[in-house]
């Protein structure tokens, strides 16, 4: 592996040397598409990028009045602070043309700065581990253009096709999956193997064909697995099953000393067959000089689901087991993107840029069966979702149902000096939301669930989860939990609503930019629990209490600061933070997003 | 008869002048330097753009321009690395796009964007696309001298500009303009743009000057300047396909 990598190397070595000898001919001969023989170009960039790790930066987790301690009880413990990144990266883009024939291999060598665990001290005598790099290929491609007709292209092999209007939240763009490795590099995709095929047969009317053989995921962050591991989280449709197991893992927790731990969260890969496949059309045209899309996608969704949930005694806890799998899904996408004329306003001429991208989802249902094994109270075999009460277990939770649901992005854009340029944009689920329920339809998911033991919220507890005495809020006998008299929820809609803005302003000769881009969650949150009289608390009623964006609970935010300075010949230096503000249950309060973090980066680009 | 003869000669006397100094009318001479700078089917461009700030060393910007009569327009930026890739394609003017390497996409960008200076210069897409004056201006002569005619233009009713009011400078010998004032609303000179050291096809049907110059008034009289880099291109055969959303993806891509 070790000299394979190296063996990477060794042909890039060779090839910039090749082309540095033809590099200033290709600048007096790029215009020359129409003549013959082989022409090659070289450009790319390197990039130093350091960043520090700042959860608490989040005043919401860790207020001061709380100490070492944070929101909820909790502690900051699953995101340190500390440097996050250390990483030099080297990309080369090589094309080679020759007519109609052009080859594409973009490459980033990236050393990632820091070393491997170090099991032993032999490992110390592998570079691999000491000084470790990684190779990623956003292109490695093929294109034939005017094959067999003219205005027909094909590309072939690894590569990026990135479809619809929007900036950055694109609901039509499912082809290749989201690289969110680098919540800084936020839209950036990884590249996969596919046949793209384009025909142009008229002006700018444009049909394109795409089949991906093989499914790739999303590249996950690596604080994404917190998500996973957040077992109050599971995103049940069914309300009344998903109250009872936060009843019954908290009672589990609290009374017989077993937390609920998921050890393994394994993602299943579809089979590699052709039924498989992704495929997806997209018409593209203009009209009153506006450009419009319709597009079509027949793939799966790239954020894994559980389907299957394995519940067994780990010794001192309960060891869950979850089975994660790709929902399949169809998509109809549109977008339209124009300008609002001004007149002559702001001098004439102008116009306010617009975007409409929208995309309709045909999911296919996931239920997720739960089975436990050698666990106290409840009995072995298929959960009862049903309860005690009903004959049978019924039917498995639905994590994704088969009603369709909308995701879409509205945006403008407008210069309004050379100093000043705003993007604003309104997106309606975000990337990572998948699933009908929104302020239209609503179908909650939790994003925390708990055991709640305080009917009026004064601080005492006044049910008993113990099983004893009076609380009903567990029946030993039976083993089930009564999640709606005592179950606190937190929930949002499975798609939120976002306001997503940015500012440029330039100055120092233009060679300075300061960049103020932030997402702000419109969504809230919605707390759902058990009202009662404290002398007597199963006389009550189950209440939603919505928690708006101006609340502690409700508010969620991104701010990202940036300041770019263009020093020239292709020398960048920018520094910033990327800020995470939110409660946990919040969506970018979450631990999972990895928190805040500062940053400073060199780039040299050629 | 005499006295008629003399009369008649004295006529003619004062007449002479006025006849050998009477201009063509402004619009035809505006029409005929729009014939003469869009004499070509194709034409392509490689510049160099500088800003000269004061006591600044100055970073240069290079790209290639491919130019169509209609005001067809496909820019390419070959320096320096970081915009290095990037494409901008003018359809008309109300439809641009650009396609920026580091999204791989291409982006339609609106109106607003048009008349703000590019890459920290004084020049926007505007004054790079307009190639058409007497669709959108009414006409007059301000003055002429020896070498120069001076037209004055005034947007149409109805027709929405960049710049409400022009003033071009004709040079007589090519019948082409050596200098623009950009004037605003308020009748403010805010631009001057120079077209300097004209190159001339051999029949001199069509001249491309090799340096342009443009001076900012409102920046403390700020220079840019685009040179002309390597030779001029004339009809190599690009049909309007090149000027296509797709042409740009399969190009730039």
């Amino acid at each position: 592996m070790f000299k394979r990598r190296w063996y990477w190397l060794a042909i890039i070595a060779v090839i910039i040397p090749l082309h540095t000898a033809r590099a200033d001919s290709d600048d007096d001969d790029d215009d020359d598409e129409d003549e013959g023989g082989l022409k090659t170009a070289l450009s790319g960039f390197i990039r130093a990028d350091f960043r520090y790790s700042l959860p608490r930066m989040n005043p919401f987790w860790c207020p001061k009045s709380a100490g070492r301690g944070c929101v909820g009880d909790r502690r900051v413990t699953d995101v340190r602070s500390g440097f996050d990144r250390n990483e030099n990266t080297a990309r080369f883009r090589f094309t080679v043309r020759s007519g109609e024939y052009k080859g594409v291999a973009e490459l980033d060598f990236v050393w990632t700065g820091y070393m491997r665990p170090v099991g032993d001290l032999e490992a110390l005598a592998d570079r691999a581990i000491v000084d470790p790099f990684r190779i990623e290929a956003h292109a490695l491609y093929f294109d034939v253009t005017d094959f067999l007709t003219k205005g027909l292209d094909v590309r072939i092999g690894k590569q990026i096709v990135v479809w619809g209007k929007a900036d950055m939240f694109n609901p039509t763009s499912n082809i290749n999956p989201l690289d969110l490795e680098d919540s800084l590099l936020f839209g950036e995709r990884v590249s996969n193997n596919m046949i793209r095929v384009d025909y142009n047969p008229w002006k700018d009317l444009i049909f394109s064909l795409v089949w991906v053989p093989i499914f790739k995921p999303f590249q996950l962050n690596r604080w994404a697995p917190i998500a996973v591991k957040g077992v109050d989280r599971i995103p049940i449709s069914d309300a009344s099953i998903r109250r009872r197991l936060h009843v019954e893992r908290d009672y589990a927790e609290q009374f017989l000393g077993m937390p609920t731990v998921v050890t393994r969260a394994a993602p299943i890969q579809p089979e590699m067959r052709i039924e498989n496949s992704q495929v997806a059309f997209k018409t593209a045209w203009k009209m009153a000089k506006m450009d419009f899309s319709v597009s079509y996608y027949h793939g799966r969704h790239g954020i894994p689901q559980p389907y299957l949930e394995r519940t067994s005694n780990g010794g001192g806890f309960v060891d869950a087991v979850a089975s994660l799998m790709y929902p399949k899904m169809h998509t109809l996408g549109f977008d339209w993107s124009g300008q609002i004329p001004l007149g002559k306003i702001g001098g004439g001429g102008r116009g306010i840029g617009f975007w409409v991208e929208t995309a309709v989802f045909f999911p296919r249902e996931v239920r997720m069966p739960i089975f436990q094994e050698g666990l106290p109270i409840i009995p072995d075999g298929e959960y009862d979702y049903n309860g005690p009460d009903e004959p049978g277990v019924g039917l498995p939770p639905t994590i994704i149902s088969t009603r369709p649901f909308v995701k879409w992005t509205v945006g403008m854009d407008y210069t309004f000096n050379r100093h000043l340029f705003v993007n604003m944009q309104w997106v309606h689920g975000f990337i990572d939301e998948f699933g009908a329920g929104s302020f239209m339809h609503k179908s909650f998911i939790p994003t925390r669930g708990y055991a709640d033991l305080d009917v009026n919220n004064d601080g005492i507890d006044d049910l008993d989860l113990s099983g004893f005495g009076s609380s009903p809020c567990m029946n030993l006998s039976a083993g089930v939990g009564d999640g709606n008299l005592c179950a606190k929820e937190y929930l949002r809609p499975r798609l939120g609503d976002y306001l997503v803005a940015g500012m440029d302003f330039k100055f120092y000769k233009g060679q300075m930019l300061l960049r103020l881009f932030f997402i702000f969650d419109l969504t809230g949150i919605t707390i759902s629990e058990w009202v009662g009289d404290p002398t007597n608390p199963t006389d009550g009623r189950r209440v939603r209490t919505h928690k708006s964006i101006f609340t502690p609970d409700g508010f969620s935010m991104v701010i990202f600061p940036s300041w770019t300075w263009s020093v020239g010949s292709g020398v960048e230096l920018s520094a910033g933070a990327f800020w995470m503000l939110g409660r946990r249950h919040t969506k970018f309060g979450d631990p999972a997003t990895g928190g805040s973090v500062v940053f400073a980066k060199g780039k040299f680009s050629f | 008869m005499k006295q008629l003869l003399l009369v008649l000669s004295v006529v003619m006397i004062l007449l002479a002048p006025g006849v050998a100094s009477a201009a063509p009318s402004p619009l035809k001479i505006l029409q005929k330097m729009e014939r003469k700078m869009n004499a070509f089917k194709d034409l392509t461009l490689k510049w160099t753009l500088r800003v000269r700030h004061p006591g600044k060393k100055h970073s240069a910007v290079r790209f290639t321009v491919i130019t169509r009569p209609k005001g067809q327009r496909l820019v390419r930026y070959t320096y320096p690395g970081d915009i290095k890739g990037m494409h901008v394609l003018v359809q008309s003017r109300d439809e641009m796009y650009i396609y920026l390497p580091a999204f791989r996409k291409v982006r339609r960008i609106a109106g607003h964007i048009r008349n703000q200076g590019f890459q920290g210069s004084g020049f926007t897409y505007d004054d790079m696309a307009i190639a058409q004056w007497a669709v959108y201006y009414n006409v007059r002569l301000l003055k002429q001298t020896k070498k120069h005619w001076y037209l004055s233009l005034k947007v149409k009713p109805g027709k929405t500009v960049a710049w409400p009011q022009q003033m071009l400078r004709i040079r007589k010998d090519l019948g082409l303009m050596d200098e623009i004032h950009y004037i605003n609303r308020r009748g403010r000179k805010i631009k001057t743009q120079r077209f300097l050291r004209y190159k001339c096809k051999s029949d001199n049907s069509h001249c491309n000057p090799k340096l342009i110059q443009m001076v900012e008034h409102t920046r403390g009289n700020l220079v840019s300047e685009m040179k002309l880099k390597g030779k001029i291109r004339y009809n190599k055969g690009y049909s309007d396909r090149i000027f296509s959303v797709r042409y740009l993806l399969r190009s730039a891509n």
